[in-house]
């Protein structure tokens, strides 16, 4: 298949009428589409993909819905027709294929998928096909299984890092993909379809063994089993109806999420800044009640400080007092003494008389000592008096409280300045997120949290079921073979078709197992080879592949590369890529959006010499920052069949215009 | 000189001082603060700061509430020692008449300060000037 033309009206952002021719040399077969981020690279891929099946897809593969894929510009203007045309060649014939959506008459605002008329017209060669026919000519020209691997979101090819991951559900999708695209499905649904005509030959058999006396007791268990099996598959059915409902919710809540990242971080911030805040006021709150108590006793400290002069006073006034009651005893015994000598008037040295005017001066002493006597006269009243103040006093006893309010209220002080600086900040980012419930936002986060717990259950139960499905199919197939044993079952038609059944449906198990190894070979091969062109460490061996299609490096040594940097899941991802197209198709076109992303320089100049080799036509939807035109086109110029740029022309609406 | 048994403040400084424990205690819808301050607290510390700052207290400007039992406001009699000692007490005042009069000045500078500058400035108070 090969893309001519694709006339895009009203899809999208591409407001009115846009066509791009699609390059047709054999081997200038690149196009070119630039686009900055949010112009509308991922809607050009998708323009294609609706064309072809009536489908565009958004984050998680989920269906885009009718009134979002209308330019809504033109809705404003109420022009609610939208429209792809499809050109394209294949196998030597000409196909045009249109596919439009129309508000339906009745409905002046569509609201959902059901308020528009969908219409289909396709013409080989000119000639008109009509109903159903459309649907099977597309599939035999690209079915839409495959379309996976030609119309890729390049932003996606880390999910098959998935792959690699053993019982990892994404990777089980993948997987399931992978399959449809290399038809296992048509071995699958053969052995599907023996496996219900067995259940019907059992159960006839069944029936017939009632009839016969040496089967009887074999045909009731069956009937048992055959009940339970019903049961097993519905269960299943629900558990998955059920699996899907919650992935579903999931995917809903993770989108919400992934849209409100930085709100979400700025809530965390927010609680984080609150979180402190609490601690800091209850701190204040210890605080007050501190200082409260001590302001109870403060004024202790306070009258301790004002006293201490007048302690000191009156201490010193007391020493004063014993001191002069000590001066007077002193005068008092030398007045005792200077008395005895004018008494007995004789020297004790010499024992002479002392002579008068001796005993005169003596006199005169004695006066004046008497004199000096009586100014030290102390009344004792006083002194106790003054004890007794200064015990009092001293009564008064300080634990430093001022200082220690004092030291609190610094502290109180900091700490509101620190609030005041935390509030500021809240102000500032409450004003940064106004307007998102961001309580709702952490409400989803939870919900998402319990809706994992119970996918995880639900996987478990649809685990369990399907064991005992296994194990009831066993012994299903055992009593089966009892009955067909049993004297009066042998030769009978329901016996030779159980048998039969049974013996087809084996060798459709086998056939899949087999062409699994089969495809997983071939895929591996073309993947390795690509990746050998792809990658810049020529010393790696090759990939190995696992059961589940997920490739892993294998180094010079022949062990698995245990660490891969982005830009190698990156080139392992393309390779694989390769490897399933090749394997599940004819060349055809292949178109990527953003499929150079995590590429360093010369991986990238590796990938833009192979790509032109992995398909008729290479179309990329690349921005800037991954192929520069000034630098990184030189290397594969000569491959380039044409080029085109997507122009803003507002918000909501983009142009697409060829450029040289 | 005859002591009273009562002493108080006059009614607009007993207003004062009421409104001195609403701004002093905490918030009545506060959880985490328990401590609460009485009357006798702040006008001990009234007393204690104007005999720290040998204050002289002028003659109470109206009659007293007389609302405080001196025995329970100074049961170990420490107020009055102090003011005793000092002997700043005028001859024609009682000491807890003095008292009175010391709790109602300094009472009143507090309700001035909380006034002024929106918080009662207690290094001001507590803190040695030097």
């Amino acid at each position: 298949m090969k893309l001519q033309e694709l006339i895009i009206y009203n899809f999208m952002p591409y407001k009115g009428e846009q066509k791009i021719n699609f390059p047709q040399h054999e081997t200038q077969n690149v196009m070119l589409l630039f686009g900055d981020n949010m112009r509308g690279k991922t809607s050009f891929l998708n323009s294609i993909r609706w064309g072809f099946y009536g489908l565009a897809l958004g984050r998680h593969l989920r269906k885009i819905p009718r009134t979002n894929l209308i330019n809504s510009i033109a809705a404003s203007e109420d022009n609610w027709s939208m429209s792809i045309m499809l050109k394209f060649t294949h196998e030597n014939r000409h196909y045009e294929l249109r596919r439009q959506i129309e508000k339906k008459s009745h409905v002046s605002v569509p609201k959902n998928d059901g308020d528009f008329d969908e219409t289909i017209g396709l013409k080989i060669d000119n000639e008109v096909i009509t109903g159903d026919l459309i649907v099977n000519e597309i599939n035999q020209v690209t079915p839409e299984e495959i379309s996976r691997f030609f119309l890729f979101d390049g932003e996606l090819l880390q999910e098959y890092e998935n792959l690699l991951v053993e019982q990892s559900e994404q990777g089980e999708k993948i997987k399931k993909h992978i399959e449809q695209a290399l038809g296992v499905p048509a071995l699958v649904n053969g052995r599907d379809e023996f496996t219900s005509l067995l259940k019907d030959a059992r159960r006839t058999q069944t029936r017939d063994a009632k009839n016969s006396s040496d089967a009887k007791m074999y045909a009731e268990q069956q009937r048992i089993n055959e009940s339970k099996q019903t049961t097993f598959e519905k269960d299943i059915k629900d558990l998955e109806i059920q699996q899907r409902e919650v992935q579903q919710d999931i995917d809903n809540i993770e989108d919400l999420l992934k849209n409100t990242e930085a709100v979400q971080k700025k809530k965390h911030e927010v609680d984080v800044l609150k979180g402190k805040r609490e601690t800091i006021e209850m701190q204040l709150d210890y605080d007050a009640d501190q200082q409260r108590k001590l302001f109870q006793n403060t004024w202790k400290d306070v009258l301790f400080k004002g006293v201490q002069p007048l302690v000191i006073n009156l201490k010193s006034k007391r020493d004063s007092l014993l001191n002069a009651t000590k001066a007077k005893a002193v005068l008092d015994s030398k007045i005792s003494e200077l008395h005895k000598s004018l008494e007995i008037p004789i020297c004790p040295t010499c024992t002479q008389n002392i002579p008068q005017k001796e005993m005169d001066c003596i006199s005169k002493r004695i006066t004046e000592l008497k004199a000096e006597a009586e100014l030290s006269h102390v009344n004792f009243d006083d002194v106790t008096e003054i004890n007794s103040q200064i015990d009092n006093l001293s009564k008064i006893q300080s634990s430093n409280e001022g200082s220690r309010v004092c030291e609190l209220v610094s502290k109180q002080r900091k700490m509101q300045v620190s609030i005041i600086r935390i509030e500021t900040e809240l102000d500032d980012i409450e004003e940064e997120i106004q307007g998102f419930d961001t309580d709702q936002i952490m409400r989803q986060r939870e919900k998402k949290d319990r809706l994992g717990n119970q996918l995880f259950k639900l996987e478990n139960d649809i685990k369990d079921r399907n064991m005992s499905l296994k194990k009831l199919g066993e012994t299903q197939a055992h009593i089966s073979t009892l009955i067909s044993k049993s004297s009066g079952s042998q030769g009978q038609s329901s016996t030779i078709r159980v048998n039969l059944y049974q013996d087809l449906e084996a060798l459709f198990r086998t056939g899949i197992n087999e062409l699994r190894d089969a495809l997983r070979e071939q895929v591996a091969d073309y993947a390795s080879n690509a990746f050998s062109e792809l990658t810049t460490e020529k010393t790696y061996a090759g990939l190995e592949i696992n059961k589940n299609y997920g490739l892993s490096i294998i180094d010079q040594t022949g062990q698995v590369l245990k660490e891969r940097s982005a830009g190698a899941e990156q080139i392992v991802a393309l390779s694989l890529i390769d490897g399933l197209n090749k394997t599940a198709r004819k060349m055809g076109p292949i178109i990527m959006d953003t499929p150079l992303g995590r590429l360093d320089p010369k991986h990238r100049s590796n990938v833009l010499k192979y790509l032109p080799k992995m398909a008729d036509q290479v179309i990329l939807l690349v921005h800037e920052g991954e192929i520069d035109p000034s630098r990184d086109l030189s290397n594969f110029s000569d491959r380039i069949g044409a080029r085109y740029q997507i122009e803003r022309i507002s918000a909501t609406e983009s142009q697409i215009v060829r450029s040289n | 000189m005859i002591e009273p048994k009562r002493i108080g403040l006059t009614p607009l400084v007993a207003q004062q001082l009421d409104e001195l424990l609403i701004e002093l205690n905490p918030d009545p819808d506060s959880k985490n603060e328990t401590v609460k301050l009485v009357k006798f607290d702040i006008y001990r510390l009234a007393v204690a700061l104007g005999i720290k700052e040998n204050k002289s207290p002028p003659a109470l400007n109206d009659k007293s509430n007389t609302v405080f039992r001196v025995n329970e406001l100074d049961p170990d009699k420490t107020l009055f020692t102090v003011v005793e000692c000092l002997d700043y007490c005028p001859n024609e005042t009682s000491i807890y008449g003095y008292i009175e009069q010391l709790a109602e000045q300094g009472i009143k500078e507090f309700y001035e300060h909380l006034q002024q500058r929106g918080e009662l400035p207690l290094a001001d108070y507590l803190l040695d000037k030097d």
